[in-house]
C-alpha cells in the first residue's frame, strides 16, 4: 500500500507539473469595440523627441525594403562607434528627403549630390562625407542601358526612342543622364517619351519589361545587370561627385564631428563588414572620403545648367 | 477482504488512476504540442505577411496594404484579424470590420525595439485568439500582427481527450474483467491452500494440498506438503526422543538410587523394556572385557534357560556397557518380530549402555575402595604387629644376648675385681675375656641397629644395601645371592631407595622364610624416567590363586610391597609358579630424576 500511495502521489505531481507548463496569460479583448470604423486607425501622436536619438533618412535607390535592410546595420555601426542612437526613418514614395531634412524630422541622410545641393541651398544642410565608390574615389557615373537585343548601339541612337529616368532628385538617375543627352546634342523633346522613376530598380525594370527602350541608372547596378547578361551598356558618363552623408544644421557640433569621424573610419570591406547587408551594392561600397567642395560646385553648375536646380 | 476482491479492487483502482493521470498528461502534452505548432505556424505566417507588406507599407501604398491584409484574412479560415502598423506608428491598417480597438494595439504591440516577435493569448467574442506580432523589418517600428483562432486546437484537444478517456474507460472495464479472472485463477488455489493450512494448523498432519500448476502457487504447495511431511517426521522423532529421554531418565534415576547391583540392573532393564516395547532384555558382566563370555547379572522377560529366541522374536546386541572407554559387560534385548527399532532407539540403547556402564564402574570402584580400605586396615595392623614384633625381637635380642652378655661381663668384672689384688695375672686374663665379651656385645648391638635401618643404604646406596641384606639373611641358608645394577649409576631419591630397599628386604625375608631357594638374583635398572627392580628366586613358589598358607587372600607382606610401590606411583607385580620359583617386578617412576652421588654393586 505505501508503494501504491507513492505511485499515486508521483503521478499527481507529474500531472500538476505538466499542467503548469501551459500557455501564458490570457487578455480580455473586445474585437467589436473599435475606435474607428475605417480600415486604418490613427494609433498615437508624434512621439516626444528623445535626447541623443537622431533619425536617418536616405534617397531611395533600390527596393524599399532592401534599402531598409541595407541601412539598418550601418546605423548600428554608427551607434557602436559614436554612442548615440540612430533610427531609420524611411519615407514613402511621395516623400522628399530634402523636405524631411528641412523639417528636421530627419537629422542625417544618405542623399545624392543633387539632393544635397538642393537641401544645402534651401535648408543649409551640410555634407559630412562623400561615398567612396568601387574605384576608390569619391566619384560615380551614370550608365544608359538597353535590352541585349535592342537596336540602339550608341547614345545618338536614342533619338525617337523612349528613355526611363530616375527620381528628379537623383544625380545618377536624372541629372547626369540629362547632362549626357545635352552633351550628345539630343534634346529631351527629341525622345519619343521619357518618365521619372522612384528608384534605379524601377528604372531598370522599366527597360527589362520593355516599357522603355533605354534607361539611365547608377553605374554599380547597370554593370551588375550587364554582367548577368540582362542588359547592354550603350553609354557611360564622366565621373561625378558621389553621394553624400549630410546633416541638418540643428544637430550639435560634437555629434556632427563624432559622426564625421565614424564615417571616415568606416571600413565596410574588412573591419566593419560583419552584419552589413548587401553593402557592396550601395553607392558607398568602400566607405567614405572627405568632401571635395570644388567637385560639388561643378555639379551645382551642371544642375543649374540643365534646370534641375533652381 | 478476500484476496480475489483485493486484486480486482487494486487493479481497477490502479487502472482508473493511471487512466485519469494519462488523460490529464496527454491533454496537457497535446495542448502544448498543438500550441507550439500553432505558434510556429503563426509566427511564420506573420513573417511571410510582413515580407509581403514591406514594400507597399514603406512606399505608403496603404490601399495595397489593406487589400493584401484582407486577402490574407479571407484565405486563412482560422485568421480572425490582421493588422499592420506604419513605421511612424501613427497609423494601423487592419481587417476588423467593426473598427480597430485601441485596446488591442495596447496589448499586442511589441514591447521594445530589441524584441522581434510576440505572442499574446486573447479571449474575444470569437473565442480564444493567439496574436502573433512581428517587426516589419529589423530596425523599424513598423509591426505586422496576425490573430489566429484557437478553436481548431480546442476541438482537436477535446477530440483527443475524449478518445483517450474512452480508451481509458474500455481499459478499466477490461482490467476489471481480467483482474476478476486473475483473481479467480490466483485466489482459487490459494483458498484451497488456506483451508488445508488451517486443517494442518489444528494438528491434522495427514493433509496434502493437490495443486497441479507449475507456477509459484504450485511451488508453494509442494513446499508446504514437504514441510508438513517434515513436521510430521519431526513430531514423531520428538515423541520417540521423549520416550528415549524418559527411559534414560528412569535409568538415571535407578542407577543413582544406590541399590545393589543386581536389583539396579533388573530395574533398569525393566524400564528399557517398557520404554521401547521390548520382549525382554538381559545383561552379562564380563570380568575380562575382551572375553565374550561372562555372568548374567540381570534379566527380564526372557528365559535364559531357553536362549533360542524363536521365529517370532529376534535378539539385538550385544550393546556394550562401557565406561571411560572400557567395556564392563553387555546387554542384549529381545525384540518382537514386528517391533521396529530405529537408529534413535539404537542410540538410546547405547546411551543406556553407557549409563549402566558408568553405574557398574562406580559400583566396582566402590567395591575396590572398600577392599582397599580393608587392606589398609590390615596393613596398618601389620605395621603395628611388625612394630611389636620388632620390639619383641629387639627386647628378646637385648634380653637374650646383650643383656646376658652384660650380666656375664658384670659377673666377670666382679670376679676380676676380687682377683685383682689376689691374683693379678688371672684378673688380667679375665679382663681379656671380658674385653672379648664386650666386643661381642657391641657387635650384637650394632647388628640390632643395622637390622632397623642399615646405614649402608644411606652411605652407599640401594644396591650395596640389598647385597648386604641378602647376604646377611641368606648366606647361612646356603642361598647364592647375585645383585646387579644397570643403566644410570646415579643415586635415586631417598624415598625411592628406601621403598625399594624395604620391598627387597620383604622379599629376602620371604625367601629366607618360605622359598627354600638355592639362588636369588636381584637386578636394579635405572634410567631417566624410572627404576626397575626384579627379585627372582628358584624356590618352591606358590599358587597365586591360593595363598601358600591356605588363606583366601594374598599375604600381607605381598600386599605391603604393592602398597609401598603404589605410594610412589609405581607398581609391583608378583608372579609365582609352584616349584618354579617366584619373580617380583617393581617399577617406580622418577619424577625428580636421579641424584649425582654414585653407588656400586658391592
Amino acid at each position: 500500500m505505501p508503494c501504491l500511495r507513492a505511485s499515486l502521489l508521483m503521478m499527481l505531481l507529474i500531472t500538476f507539473l505538466l499542467a503548469g507548463c501551459g500557455p501564458g496569460e490570457i487578455h480580455q479583448v473586445s474585437l467589436t469595440a473599435g475606435a474607428t470604423t475605417g480600415s486604418t486607425f490613427v494609433a498615437a501622436k508624434e512621439p516626444e523627441p528623445e535626447p541623443n536619438l537622431f533619425y536617418f533618412g536616405f534617397d531611395r535607390r533600390l527596393d524599399a525594403s532592401e534599402d531598409v535592410r541595407m541601412y539598418v546595420p550601418f546605423l548600428r555601426y554608427l551607434e557602436r562607434t559614436t554612442g548615440y542612437r540612430f533610427k531609420l526613418r524611411p519615407l514613402n514614395r511621395t516623400g522628399s528627403v530634402v523636405d524631411a531634412l528641412g523639417a528636421e524630422t530627419v537629422h542625417f541622410a544618405a542623399i545624392g549630390t543633387l539632393s544635397y545641393l538642393d537641401a544645402h541651398k534651401r535648408y543649409g544642410v551640410e555634407a559630412l562625407a562623400l561615398a567612396k565608390t568601387a574605384d576608390g574615389r569619391a566619384e560615380y557615373r551614370a550608365l544608359v542601358i538597353v535590352r541585349p537585343d535592342s537596336p540602339i548601339e550608341r547614345l545618338w541612337d536614342l533619338r525617337d526612342h523612349s528613355l526611363a529616368l530616375g527620381s528628379p532628385s537623383s544625380t545618377q538617375g536624372n541629372l547626369i543622364p540629362r547632362v549626357m543627352l545635352q552633351q550628345a546634342g539630343i534634346a529631351m523633346s527629341e525622345l519619343s517619351a521619357f518618365q521619372n522613376h522612384s528608384s534605379h530598380f524601377e528604372t531598370a525594370n522599366a527597360v527589362l519589361n520593355g516599357r522603355f527602350d533605354a534607361g539611365a541608372v547608377q553605374d554599380t547596378l547597370g554593370r551588375e545587370l550587364a554582367r548577368k547578361g540582362l542588359v547592354r551598356i550603350v553609354a557611360e558618363s564622366d565621373p561625378f561627385p558621389s553621394s553624400t552623408i549630410s546633416v541638418v544644421s540643428g544637430v550639435p557640433d560634437e555629434v556632427v564631428e563624432e559622426v564625421r569621424r565614424a564615417l571616415l573610419a568606416f571600413d565596410p570591406t574588412e573591419r566593419d563588414s560583419e552584419g552589413l547587408y548587401n553593402w557592396e551594392q550601395s553607392e558607398m561600397p568602400l566607405g567614405f572620403l572627405p568632401v571635395d567642395q570644388d567637385a560639388l560646385n561643378e555639379v551645382q553648375r551642371l544642375a543649374e545648367l540643365v534646370g534641375l536646380l533652381q | 477482504m478476500r484476496l480475489g476482491r483485493r486484486i480486482i479492487l487494486t487493479t481497477g483502482l490502479i487502472v482508473v488512476i493511471t487512466g485519469l493521470v494519462t488523460v490529464g498528461v496527454l491533454h496537457t502534452i497535446v495542448s502544448q504540442a498543438l500550441g507550439e505548432q500553432l505558434d510556429q505556424n503563426g509566427l511564420a505566417t506573420a513573417r511571410l505577411l510582413a515580407n509581403d507588406l514591406a514594400n507597399p507599407l514603406l512606399d505608403g501604398d496603404e490601399l495595397v496594404v489593406s487589400r493584401n491584409l484582407n486577402r490574407f484574412r479571407q484565405e486563412g479560415p482560422s485568421v480572425v484579424y490582421a493588422y499592420a502598423v506604419t513605421p511612424d506608428q501613427r497609423r494601423v491598417i487592419h481587417t476588423l470590420p467593426d473598427g480597430f480597438p485601441s485596446q488591442l494595439f495596447a496589448i499586442t504591440r511589441l514591447p521594445d525595439e530589441e524584441q522581434q516577435t510576440s505572442i499574446r493569448r486573447l479571449e474575444t467574442e470569437q473565442g480564444l485568439v493567439r496574436d502573433y506580432g512581428v517587426r516589419l523589418l529589423d530596425g523599424l517600428d513598423a509591426e505586422v500582427h496576425v490573430g489566429l483562432a484557437e478553436v481548431p486546437i480546442v476541438a482537436l484537444r477535446r477530440g483527443v481527450t475524449l478518445l483517450i478517456a474512452g480508451l481509458t474507460g474500455c481499459g478499466v472495464l477490461l482490467a476489471i474483467l481480467l483482474s476478476w479472472v486473475l483473481g479467480r485463477y490466483v485466489a482459487g488455489p490459494l483458498e484451497r491452500f488456506t483451508a488445508v493450512a488451517e486443517t494442518v494448523g489444528k494438528g491434522q498432519l495427514d493433509q496434502e494440498i493437490r495443486v497441479s500448476s507449475r507456477d509459484e502457487v504450485g511451488d508453494l504447495a509442494n513446499s508446504f506438503n514437504r514441510m508438513v511431511v517434515r513436521l510430521r517426521d519431526a513430531i514423531e522423532q520428538e515423541r520417540s526422543r521423549n520416550r528415549e529421554l524418559s527411559a534414560l531418565n528412569a535409568v538415571s534415576r535407578i542407577v543413582s538410587s544406590g541399590e545393589d547391583l543386581t536389583g539396579l540392573l533388573a530395574q533398569a532393564l525393566d524400564e528399557v523394556k517398557e520404554a521401547l516395547g521390548l520382549q525382554g532384555a538381559w545383561i552379562v558382566l564380563t570380568p575380562d572385557p575382551a572375553s565374550p563370555s561372562g555372568e548374567v547379572a540381570a534379566a527380564v522377560g526372557v528365559d535364559l534357560a531357553r536362549p533360542t529366541p524363536g521365529p517370532e522374536r529376534a535378539v539385538m546386541g550385544p550393546i556394550p556397557l562401557v565406561s571411560g572407554g572400557r567395556s564392563l559387560g553387555y546387554m542384549n534385548v529381545l525384540l518382537g518380530a514386528t517391533t521396529p527399532i530405529s537408529s534413535q532407539d539404537e542410540e538410546m540403547l547405547l546411551g543406556i549402555g553407557r549409563q549402566l556402564g558408568g553405574a557398574l564402574e562406580r559400583m566396582q570402584l566402590w567395591q575396590r575402595l572398600s577392599d582397599r580400605e580393608n587392606r589398609v586396615s590390615q596393613l596398618l595392623q601389620k605395621v603395628i604387629d611388625a612394630q611389636e614384633e620388632e620390639r619383641k625381637r629387639i627386647a628378646r635380642e637385648l634380653h637374650d644376648d646383650t643383656s646376658q652378655s652384660m650380666a656375664a661381663i658384670t659377673v666377670g668384672l666382679k670376679a676380676t675385681a676380687s682377683l685383682v689384688r689376689r691374683d693379678p695375672e688371672r684378673a688380667e686374663s679375665f679382663l681379656e675375656g671380658l674385653k672379648e665379651s664386650m666386643a661381642q656385645s657391641l657387635r650384637e648391638i650394632h647388628n640390632i641397629v643395622y637390622d632397623l635401618r642399615p646405614t649402608l643404604l644411606d652411605d652407599r646406596g640401594l644396591v650395596p644395601a640389598l647385597h648386604w641384606c641378602a647376604s646377611q639373611r641368606l648366606s647361612a641358608q646356603g642361598v647364592a645371592v647375585e645383585v646387579t645394577a644397570g643403566g644410570l649409576q646415579a643415586r635415586t631419591p631417598p624415598q625411592v631407595e628406601t621403598t625399594l630397599f624395604r620391598i627387597g628386604q620383604e622379599a629376602i625375608t620371604n625367601v629366607a622364610k618360605h622359598a627354600r631357594a638355592s639362588n636369588l638374583r636381584i637386578s636394579v635398572q635405572t634410567d631417566e624416567r624410572r627404576v626397575l627392580m626384579s627379585i627372582a628366586d628358584d624356590g618352591c613358589g606358590f599358587d597365586e590363586e591360593a595363598a601358600p598358607d591356605g588363606r583366601e587372600k594374598r599375604p600381607l607382606g605381598l600386599m605391603g610391597m604393592a602398597e609401598r610401590a603404589s605410594l610412589l606411583g609405581g607398581s609391583c607385580t608378583i608372579r609365582s609358579v609352584p616349584r618354579e620359583g617366584t619373580r617380583i617386578d617393581v617399577e617406580i617412576p622418577l619424577e625428580g630424576g636421579v641424584r649425582s652421588d654414585h653407588h656400586s654393586a658391592g
